[in-house]
């Protein structure tokens, strides 16, 4: 499997634990990923489970005092053995990203033509071509006013508008990857429907790969190709988007699947995922979830599942093939009606 | 039919417009009912002027012109005065989208809702901790946590804090303005349960402000859709979803993801 | 094989780090500035302890001595131990700022709270007044209240209080500006909190890193200020010592070929204001976070 074009193995991300010292904790234990060109992965789990750190090893950006062991090979080039000169390519040219806050990622006192050219720009594009480019990319991404727009501050600008200018700013160098960190989850569902079409629509036009985080997993199974969930900085679950609606293995899945309210059945109480997620590190012996999961038995408790492989997928549950088929999932309703 | 716990006639607000821009009407004669005991849902994009609705039924903004009355008398909206405030907070209470900022960082949780607790007059002061007690119970949060403050607690936690903060003097209305909307689905789904209880046990009625028809489902008798400051439809939940009769409605409910769906883009320019 | 990749970047992170040690958090300059001045003050405070000498007793026979044994900074032309003059006016020196700074502090909260809170036309005449008492020097106040009542420290400290107090005004404001517009605040007015009771509760505690650091800010600026006044012969009066004063007669001194006083004073005024603006930007950093 050596020609997926981002391929995560083993990774581990530990943060420095408390005041001061050597001591380590993890926030992403083990995770492995693969992504093929033109390929979306869905990457889900509660606030916490380590989904922005994942992404963020795969451009090894981190903030100062995080460290990451594994290995992250995108297109053949290992990324944390890369030179400093060959990591500034790999983000300015191959891997893009876009975030939840775009406000926090653009200058509130330039306008937003200055900040979507600068990169062009800064690879040698003349300014006259660059400024046609993005007024193209904006009409991509629905923008049609683009001339207009590219003269206004970010502040004059709605939250869904500014993310397709972050959008078009991240595809303007013609990328292989994108990675989406919870990119529609401060929209309101109408211009989040509105963001992932613009996604899915690049993505065919231009064959470009996706990972996209959510906590919603009915979202993500919906746009795209394959879905992984993780909790407490692990991965517990990753089958094809389809059969995972249809046949979740882990008892956490469902229970995110089945606490979505639903627009035809009113339940009397949305079945829910008791208690709060926690991270790795927080993690006690045995399964992380066996606190939260209704399926819990004392053998649980003894051993830490291991992702296994499963018909379509992979799953990490010490019950998962005695519960296959048993586990509740949106499309028949999880509680009483 | 039964008098209207609070009843919003003609609502009018405009903001004046920034230099050079035009004036902003962000509601739009907006008139509804709410009865007492029922959840009433306003649903719509953001910028439909939701938000605006609710901050002139609590008084932090001056409607341009129209009535809000509650229990049959007309509401002063635009006093200013504590006392009117207070009388005005006994009756009607908000939680805000954003737990993290909507409740002060350096209180302890036990201040804030001491505080909430102190707006009731005849409370006796003896019992505040009790008081606390109960009413974080009732939110399903724990004892301990009266010591801590917002920073060590999480979204659902703190969203629970302010709704306990809501209730703390058992008021007629709640207004919610997008409560779930920042939490995680599954924090979500525990907070709507929560809202659900507290309704069939207190009779408490609430506004529900939310742009997700799916969640409105959940916890709505009725609902009202509006757009762009403007009410496009009205009636009981499943009326509206099942046979929406505007195109906007339809727009609404063919963006709530659920299996099988795909993301559409509308045809028009995107503000 | 596996690589190992650490912290490469200093890119913004979704939250913040975990804490460091608090000297590391602090910082190793704001750490030297906190030493500074602590040995400074504790020197001023406890002058009859520490200084060699009494300050304003003349040695005519040790005038105008370089650094020796006996006095380690030397002497000035009246042969006043400069080491122990030093010391003492330290406590004039820094005491005059810091009246003035808690003086205009606590003026410009009250003008910058009423202003941001109440808007309208009572924001609208407190601005107007700060912008145009902020748009004339500091040392003109001084000079002017020094004209009426007569040169002196207290003279001197009234007219940098006004001067100081639109600055304080207008970053309050500023900062309060900000913070009404939060939720919780919002909260606090719908619960029917009065308006003294919210800015006192609730907006002048989440403020009060800003007014702190505009504080240590204004400080640096108020003891170069001072010391001019000094300088010029209109704040503290001869024979008390100050620092202001002793770069006066320092320079007499330098010219007659003894130039230690000067240097003396001029590097104590220079670390106090520099550590203090170093504080300063540590403290605003730590607000803007
Ligand atoms: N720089 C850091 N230093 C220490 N701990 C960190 C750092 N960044 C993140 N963490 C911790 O790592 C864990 C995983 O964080 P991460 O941001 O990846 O979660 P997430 O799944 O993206 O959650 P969310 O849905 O809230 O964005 C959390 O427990 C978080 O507190
Ligand atoms: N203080 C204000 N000044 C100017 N315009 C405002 C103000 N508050 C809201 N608006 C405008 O009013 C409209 C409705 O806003 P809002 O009520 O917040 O909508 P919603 O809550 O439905 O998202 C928007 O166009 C918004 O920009
Ligand atoms: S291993 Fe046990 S506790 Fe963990 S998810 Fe499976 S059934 Fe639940
Ligand atoms: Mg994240
Ligand atoms: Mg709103």
């Amino acid at each position: 499997m050596t020609d997926a074009l981002l391929q995560v193995s083993d990774l581990t991300i530990t943060v420095p634990a408390g005041e001061y010292g050597a001591d380590r904790r993890p926030v992403v234990s083990g995770v492995n990923l693969q992504i093929g060109a033109g390929e979306a992965l869905g990457l889900v789990g509660e606030s916490g489970s380590g989904k922005s750190m994942t992404a963020r090893a795969v451009m090894r950006l981190f903030a100062p005092g995080v460290q990451a062991t594994g290995t992250v090979v995108f297109d053949g080039c290992e990324v944390f053995a890369m030179e400093d000169e060959q990591l500034r390519l790999l983000r300015a040219h191959r891997i893009a990203m876009i975030f939840q806050d775009p406000r926090a990622h653009i200058n509130p006192v330039r306008t937003v033509g200055a900040f979507l050219i600068e990169g062009l720009c800064a690879s040698g594009v003349s300014t006259r071509d660059a400024e046609r480019r993005v007024t193209s990319l904006l009409a991509e991404v629905g923008i049609s006013d683009g001339s207009r727009r590219m003269a206004q501050l970010p502040h004059e600008l709605s939250g869904g508008l500014l993310q397709r200018v972050m959008i078009a700013s991240a595809v303007a160098m013609d990328p292989d990857l994108l990675l989406a960190d919870e990119p529609t989850t401060a929209l309101d569902v109408t211009t989040q429907s509105e963001v992932m079409a613009i996604l899915a629509q690049l993505r065919t036009e231009r064959g470009l790969a996706l990972l996209f985080i959510t906590h919603d997993l009915e979202l993500a199974a919906a746009t795209c190709d394959s879905t992984a969930v993780m909790y407490a900085g692990s991965i517990v679950e990753r089958q094809s988007s389809r059969q995972l609606l249809t046949h979740p293995y882990h008892p956490y899945s469902s229970g995110l699947m089945v606490s979505r309210p639903d627009l035809d059945v009113v339940r009397q109480r949305l079945p829910v995922i008791e208690g709060q997620p926690i991270a790795a590190f927080e993690a006690g012996e045995g399964c992380a979830f066996a606190p939260r999961c209704g399926y819990s038995q004392p053998a649980c408790l003894a051993t830490t599942p291991a992702l296994v492989a499963v018909q379509g997928g992979e799953v990490a549950c010490h019950r998962a093939s005695e519960l296959q088929g048993q586990l509740p999932t949106a499309m028949e309703g999880g509680g009483d009606v | 039919m039964s008098e209207p716990l609070l009843k919003v006639d003609d609502l009018r607000k405009v903001f004046p417009g920034r230099r050079g821009h035009d004036d902003v009407v962000a509601v739009d004669g907006v008139s509804f009912e709410l009865a007492p005991g029922e959840s009433l849902a306003i649903v719509g994009e953001s910028g439909s002027g939701k938000t605006t609705i609710a901050r002139m039924l609590v008084g932090l903004e001056r409607p341009t012109s129209g009535s809000i009355a509650m229990g049959g008398a007309i509401l002063d909206v635009s006093s200013r005065r504590a006392k009117d405030r207070r009388a005005r907070a006994r009756r009607l209470q908000m939680v805000f989208q954003d737990p993290y900022s909507s409740l002060d960082r350096l209180q302890t949780v036990e201040q804030i809702l001491s505080d909430a607790l102190s707006l009731d007059p005849d409370a006796v002061r003896e019992s505040r901790a009790e008081q606390v007690r109960i009413l974080l119970t009732s939110v399903g949060l724990h004892e301990r946590h009266s010591r801590m403050r917002p920073g060590g607690l999480s979204g659902g936690q703190r969203q629970r804090v302010a709704i306990a903060r809501a209730l703390a003097v058992k008021p007629d209305v709640v207004v919610l303005d997008e409560a779930v909307a920042a939490l995680d689905v599954s924090i979500q789904a525990q907070v709507l349960n929560l809202l659900k209880e507290i309704r069939e046990t207190t009779g408490t009625a609430y506004l529900f402000i939310s742009h997700d028809l799916a969640v409105v489902n959940q916890v709505s008798d009725r609902c009202v859709v509006m757009r762009q400051g403007r009410v496009v439809e009205q009636g009981t939940t499943a009326e509206v979803l099942h046979h929406p009769q505007d195109s906007y409605t339809q727009q609404l409910r063919d963006a709530v993801p659920r299996p099988g769906w795909s993301p559409t883009r509308s045809a028009e320019a995107p503000r | 094989m596996s690589g190992v990749a650490t912290s490469m970047d200093q890119s913004s992170s979704d939250r913040p780090p975990r804490r460091a040690p608090w000297w590391r958090r602090v910082g190793i300059a704001p750490l030297c500035a906190i030493v500074i001045l602590a040995v400074m003050i504790l020197a001023a405070v406890f002058a009859p302890l520490v200084a060699p000498y009494n300050p304003n007793s003349p040695d005519l026979l040790a005038a105008l001595q370089g650094p020796s044994a006996a006095h380690p900074l030397g002497t000035d032309a009246l042969g006043r131990d400069t080491l122990s003059r030093l010391i003492y006016g330290g406590r004039t020196t820094l005491l005059g700022p810091i009246v003035v700074i808690l003086l205009s502090t606590v003026l410009g909260l009250l003008l910058g709270v009423a202003a941001a809170w109440r808007g309208g036309s009572i924001d609208t005449v407190i601005s107007r007044i700060v912008d145009v008492l902020f748009s004339i020097p500091g040392i003109v106040f001084a000079l002017v209240t020094v004209a009426i009542l007569g040169a002196g420290l207290g003279s001197v400290v009234i007219g940098l209080t006004i001067a100081y107090t639109p600055y304080a005004a207008r970053v309050i404001r500023g900062g309060a500006l900000r913070e009404r517009r939060m939720p919780y605040i919002s909260a606090a007015w719908i619960q029917g909190r009065s308006g003294s009771t919210i800015a006192r509760r609730h907006l002048v505690p989440n403020i009060r890193p800003l007014i702190l650091a505009q504080a240590v800010a204004a400080l640096g600026f108020a003891v170069i200020d001072l010391a001019s006044m000094s300088f010029l012969g209109l704040g503290v009066q001869p024979p008390t010592p100050d620092w202001g004063l002793m770069v006066k007669s320092g320079l007499d001194s330098a010219v007659r070929g003894q130039p230690t006083e000067v240097i003396v004073a001029s590097v104590a005024i220079a670390l106090f204001v520099g550590a203090v603006t170093v504080l300063g930007d540590r403290l605003s950093t730590g607000v803007n976070k």
